[in-house]
């Protein structure tokens, strides 16, 4: 079983996002998973994550957004964070500003593990409490810990 | 020759049924080129009509009044039931502007146009209310039936206007029709008047909307086909008692079609087919009508006149208004030019022109034949133009090809779960994945991946490739967002 905290490293996570704007942001995390060594080329994978926005937004509700795309540009499957304070218009299918941003990216071959980890952060989006514990992390060990939490409480104890 | 019943009907329906058929095979032809299809039964009623081989005399302006009216109702329920809320919320602010104060600038500009060429201000204002609005069935025909796709902002807003602008229109011809006869001016209590009428044709469409959704979903009728006879029939009863409690009840039968198609309706499919069908045939009729009505010998006197006055409507009139009206609003140039090059005027012209006509106001027959221009101009220049001007703008959309074949869960009841359709974008997460890597929530599941000709039964090991429709069935309407998420946006058919 997958768990989210597998792909999302400390390194990944911003918890004070300055981008003002939908690309700006994306810019900003995937330039930190650049510096993580995650990402190999920031344009290129910006690139294949916007011709996935231009489809439809990722932004599902809640101020949340999950944009991702494959690109070899990223060599293995990793997960950024950025959380945003004063929110950002990512055209979210509920109109609202969106204040965090799980940003997934990986090489095709890893298709089931993408999915599986889609699937499972929008989820976790709709238990009880989630975006609060995102919200009210102080450090990217905390933002982990609260996930892991959601996460345990979410799946079947096996 | 004189011919006797049954022979009289028998003849009357072979004419109208061979019309029908003829108009039908050549809307391919129309399609391609842009043009409303129902323009061709304006000519085939000229060429049936009393001064064409069909011989056939039609002046009853009276009937053609009250069958356009009836017409208009059904296209205008029709356009509600079809427009989804969530594309008109963004635009619902400028598309009523247009809607309301853009039908009164275009009214008085075209006015201006007509007093300016000689009119008397009589005919000059009677002018004017009579060819204000767009066409809803025209515009929805073109943008819908053309194939072309604009970009969501820009379509909806021209069919919201279109949809909701005829209202206005009926109510400045009745005031102008009034003022005319009764020789007292037109003043701010015209403008106040259009006002309340607008208000309490907007209250009595959500009442009836939403009335005659409980009524739909409490009523248990045993034969699918009564459904769309009740919906019609909501459609009637919303206009009629709303204008009788002295509201627009077109305004009130647009916007109950609206409240009812964007909630839970049994037999959905049925009921929108139906009503597609009703509205094709409403507008057809409405040509004909016209074609009927025209006498092309009286025409000829206003060729020059007319002419000028459409080509003053669509290249002047309507996008100095919309331009102006659209100026406070988030739109490109682009979308400002687009919006106001696509004023298709349709049959709604001839209706209100009949009216005046009926109530005996003087120049009524004047501005009756130069209607017939603005109609026809209205509906040929921009309607043939509208796919070039938008690739040249650049707001045409691409949009996936439909479906070779087509699934639909048809039910009486309201039963939970909805079936979505996707087309695999190779920039989903869904383009190349084993069905059984989806990871769908519990009470969703593929029901049929369609791929080009053939049709794929879902197993596990099946991968979804580029261009595949897919159908899923949710039974869950929250789970809707992790399925687009992973397919990017469900297709609306």
């Amino acid at each position: 079983m997958i768990r989210i905290t597998d792909y999302l490293r400390e390194s990944n996570i911003l918890l004070e996002g300055t981008g003002t704007s939908k690309l700006a942001v994306l810019r900003e995390l995937a330039s930190l998973m650049k510096q993580s060594g995650d990402v190999t080329d920031v344009e290129a994978c910006l690139s294949a994550v916007l011709e996935r926005e231009r489809l439809m937004t990722t932004g599902i509700g809640r101020g949340v957004a999950l944009p991702h795309a494959f690109s070899p540009a990223a060599p293995e499957t990793a997960i950024g964070y950025i959380r945003l304070a004063a929110g950002v218009d990512f055209d979210a299918v509920d109109e609202r500003p969106v204040h965090h941003v799980f940003l997934i990216l990986g090489p095709a071959t890893t298709q089931g593990r993408h999915l599986k980890i889609l699937a499972r952060l929008a989820r976790l989006l709709n238990h009880e409490g989630f975006v609060a514990g995102l919200a009210a992390a102080g450090t990217p060990q905390a933002l982990l810990a609260a996930i892991r939490e959601h996460e345990e409480a979410l799946l079947p104890s096996s | 020759m004189t011919f006797a019943e049954p022979h009289l009907t028998a003849v009357a329906l072979a004419v109208l049924g061979g019309l029908l058929v003829i108009s039908i095979l050549l809307s391919r032809v129309t399609d391609r080129l842009g043009v409303p299809g129902a323009l061709l039964f304006l000519v085939l009623g000229m060429l049936v009509g009393s001064e064409g081989f069909g011989g056939i005399e039609f002046d009853d302006h009276g009937l053609a009044f009250r069958i356009g009216s009836a017409a208009l109702v059904l296209i205008l329920f029709d356009g509600g039931l079809n427009t989804p809320l969530a594309a008109v919320r963004p635009i619902a602010v400028p598309a009523s502007i247009l809607a309301s104060v853009g039908v009164a600038g275009t009214a008085a500009l075209a006015a201006l146009g007509a007093r300016l060429l000689g009119f008397a201000w009589a005919e000059a204002l009677l002018f004017g209310a009579v060819v204000s609005s767009t066409d809803a069935a025209a515009v929805f025909a073109v943008l819908r039936g053309g194939g072309v796709h604009l970009r969501q902002r820009v379509g909806a807003t021209l069919e919201f206007e279109s949809g909701a602008n005829d209202p206005m229109a009926v109510i400045l011809t009745m005031a102008v029709t009034q003022s005319v006869i009764s020789g007292e001016a037109l003043g701010w209590s015209t403008l106040a008047g259009a006002g309340i009428q607008l208000a309490v044709g907007v209250l009595a469409g959500v009442l009836a909307g939403h009335v005659a959704r409980q009524v739909l979903r409490r009523v248990h009728v045993t034969a699918g086909g009564l459904y769309p006879i009740l919906s019609i029939g909501v459609a009637f009863f919303t206009f009629g008692l709303a204008t009788l409690a002295g509201g627009s009840g077109f305004l009130a039968v647009y916007i109950a079609g609206i409240v009812l198609g964007n909630g839970p309706l049994p037999y959905r499919a049925g009921i929108l087919r139906v009503h597609d069908s009703v509205a094709w045939f409403s507008q057809i009729s409405m040509f004909l009508l016209l074609g009927l009505l025209i006498y092309p010998s009286e025409l000829t006197g206003v060729v020059w006149h007319g002419l000028a006055l459409a080509l003053f409507l669509a290249f002047v009139a309507r996008p100095v208004v919309v331009l102006v009206l659209l100026l406070p609003f988030k739109f490109t140039w682009r979308e400002r030019l687009f919006v106001s090059w696509v004023g298709l005027r349709g049959a709604v012209p001839i209706i209100l022109a009949a009216f005046p006509l009926l109530a005996g106001a003087e120049g009524a027959l004047l501005v009756f034949n130069l209607v017939f221009f603005v109609v026809v101009v209205g509906a040929l220049i921009p309607g043939t133009t509208v796919r070039w001007a938008a690739r040249r703008m650049g707001l045409e959309e691409a949009m996936p090809p439909p479906p070779r074949a087509m699934l639909e869960v048809n039910s009486m009841g309201l039963l939970r779960g909805e079936l979505l359709s996707f087309h695999v974008d190779p920039a989903t997460m869904a383009c190349g994945a084993a069905i059984s890597d989806l990871a769908f929530p519990e009470d969703a599941t593929v029901m049929l991946v369609v791929r080009g000709n053939d049709l794929i039964p879902p197993r596990g090991g099946t991968r979804l490739e580029a261009g595949d429709h897919v159908y899923i069935f949710c039974r869950d309407a929250a789970q809707r967002g992790v399925i687009q998420l992973i397919f990017g946006p469900a297709v609306e058919h």
